[in-house]
């Protein structure tokens, strides 16, 4: 064997080499972006938190009948758009989006830790707002008790759902936040935006670094674990680039910081746990391999396409990792789920004319 | 105004009618001064009547049929202005659709809604029901009670139903509270609620089987309701529009044409 034979290049797949993985394809043609740690089949129960792109795994996983946990339904005599403008059905529970590792960590130890988090209460006129979700309900409640009541509510779902599930899927989506100086409580928005006061003296501003956020990750990974040993963990990136930024950089930089940040501390978690994967949504969108198609020209929303191409590469790669998962996806397309009216209905129906004819002669 | 003098009312809706036409047959209703009129057709039927510049009317041979079998009086179509007052029975607006769930959230750890959430369901509930809407738009001419079809019947929903969906230690005060917010939703509106009868009601939020329609049990029929049951309903309104009548409003005036 020669030596330039004897390296370990050598017995790499195509998809080590960047001019035949990637060069040589059409962007939608490249695949394998992901070998999936665990299999993620319909039966498994599936969390899905973070920040807004994470809603997205949801409605797909619906789309192909899997087992996506909505441990917080919405009554049943809500409308579709009256349930989404009270957030109910946009992630397993109702805590809004979780756009930073602190803020995951916060929602986790009020759910599970018997210490207390030292959370403020906004109050604009004579509504009271939840920080750690302002925007959950439109115009906030209408008293702190309220408030507290609603969040014990989410807070029961959440350890239901964490207890009952295979796979918390977590998509981070920021590093830059807002906290009470004294408490070190972080806010899921900037006080003053949506609800609440700003008060330089009481708030500042923190772009959290690599190891607080690896930090934060890993406390939470200890908290869910707990409660659910076999819990298995998927992270993604958000793809959305920030809407501003406080930190006197560009946007467009500090943008790139914090989701670098992000990718790097998700690659090493990942890295570090066997129950832990990163799946490369965040890549497919943003890497300049896919020439930005999958950007609206605001070149920060994602399309359609954008969204349907990650998922289905979820799935491709999870079909490809676990052939037995693509045998049972194929069975489940063949099905015809065809239904009538229920039984029940027709029942009803007939009851409700044979006492009106009892009555009526 | 009627030439015999007495207050012309109207029970309207679905088969749920079918207890008060029970209560007066079987005479447990004083009708003093009252000539009633019944008005409507059993649930398939029903969703065929619809209202037209002011009128109900059955829109298909059958409803026509079975309103013709329910109104003696050979009446074909029905407007505000045809009676001093209605009373609306069941017509797709079930108690077992807004206040069960509820006081079954009572009882879950995670069941708790904001008044905002209560208030969007309640209104919902009761503006996606095609009668209350009828019924909105007739109370503005006329006195009009509206009696929502009772919680389920008691030993005829199976148990494990009942462990599944119903708040067995639900409170009289917590229905109060919600029968409360339903009232003043709908005297927004000029419709006075019937609320379900306390009397009538057993582990939380069930019908007591002896309210139930008289084959419940052995037809499965969770919904219907009997005689007694229709009694007390059928009181309950006429002692409210007696009272209506007796003290006319301008809109009533009008409707009569004083």
């Amino acid at each position: 064997m020669t030596p330039e034979h004897n390296n370990p290049y050598v017995d790499l797949p195509e998809t080590a080499f960047w001019k035949t993985a990637v060069a040589a394809q059409n962007p939608l043609q490249i695949s394998d972006l992901w070998h999936p740690k665990f299999p993620i089949a319909p039966k498994h129960g599936v969390i899905t938190a973070g920040s807004c792109f994470a809603q997205h795994f949801s409605r797909a996983l619906v789309a192909r009948g899997h087992n996506w946990i909505d441990a917080e339904p919405a009554p049943e005599l809500l409308t579709d758009a009256q349930a989404a403008k009270f957030n109910f059905g946009v992630f397993s529970v109702r805590t809004g989006n979780i756009y930073t590792a602190r803020m995951l960590r916060q929602w986790l130890s009020l759910a599970f830790d018997t210490a207390q988090v030292d959370a403020d209460i906004w109050r604009t006129g004579a509504r009271f707002f939840d920080p750690l979700r302002p925007t959950i309900e439109p115009d906030g409640f209408i008293s702190e008790d309220e408030l507290l009541q609603t969040r014990e509510a989410t807070l029961e779902a959440m350890r239901r759902a964490v207890q009952g599930a295979d796979v918390f899927v977590f998509t981070m989506g920021l590093t830059e936040c807002w906290r009470n100086k004294k408490t070190g409580f972080e806010y899921a928005m900037c006080p003053g935006t949506v609800a609440g006061e700003f008060d330089p003296a009481r708030h500042e501003f923190v772009n959290q670094r690599y190891t607080g956020i690896a930090r934060d990750m890993q406390a939470c990974f200890k908290l869910l674990r707990r409660a659910n040993p076999d819990l298995k963990i998927l992270l993604t990136v958000s793809p959305v680039p920030l809407t501003a930024t406080a930190s006197g950089a560009h946007v467009l930089t500090a943008t790139s910081h914090s989701k670098s940040t992000l990718r790097a501390v998700a690659g090493d978690l990942a890295a570090d746990h066997e129950f832990v994967d990163y799946f490369p949504s965040y890549e497919i969108i943003t890497h300049p391999a896919y020439r930005g198609m999958f950007y609206a020209p605001n070149q920060r929303s994602v399309i359609a396409q954008g969204v349907d191409h990650v998922m289905s590469q979820f799935f491709a790669c999870q079909h490809r990792q676990f052939p037995w998962l693509a045998r049972q996806a194929r069975r489940r397309a063949n099905e015809n789920p065809k239904g009538g009216e229920p039984l029940a209905a027709t029942a009803r129906a007939v009851k409700c004319d044979e006492e009106m004819l009892n009555a009526f002669g | 105004m009627p030439l015999d003098d007495r207050l012309r009312i109207c029970v309207y809706g679905d088969s749920h009618i079918a207890c008060i036409k029970r209560a007066v047959d079987e005479g447990r209703v004083d009708l003093t001064g009252i000539a009633l009129e019944f008005w409507g057709a059993p649930g398939p039927r029903f969703r065929d009547i619809h209202l037209k510049n002011g009128r109900l009317a059955p829109t298909t041979d059958q409803s026509r049929a079975m309103v013709a079998r329910v109104n003696a009086q050979g009446r074909a179509t029905l407007a505000a202005q045809d009676f001093d007052g209605f009373v609306f029975v069941g017509s797709r607006l079930r108690a077992s659709a807004y206040l069960t769930p509820l006081l079954y959230r009572d009882a879950q750890p995670d069941g708790f809604l904001s008044q905002a959430v209560r208030q969007v369901m309640l209104e919902r509930w009761l503006n996606s029901c095609r009668a209350y809407r009828v019924a909105r738009e007739f109370a503005q001419s006329v006195p009009l009670c509206f009696a929502p079809a009772g919680f389920l019947n008691d030993q005829v929903v199976p148990e494990d139903e009942i462990a599944a969906s119903i708040n067995t230690a639900a409170t009289t005060a917590a229905r109060r509270h919600l029968w409360d917010g339903i009232s003043q939703a709908m005297a927004t509106d000029g419709i006075t609620l019937l609320a379900q009868p306390e009397s009538t009601v057993t582990r939380g939020a069930l019908t007591r089987l002896e309210y139930a329609a008289e084959a419940a049990r052995a037809d499965g029929d969770t919904v219907h309701k009997n005689g007694a049951y229709g009694a007390l309903l059928l009181t309950q309104a006429l002692a409210h529009l007696r009272k209506t009548h007796t003290a006319p409003t301008p809109a009533r005036a009008v409707a009569a044409g004083t």
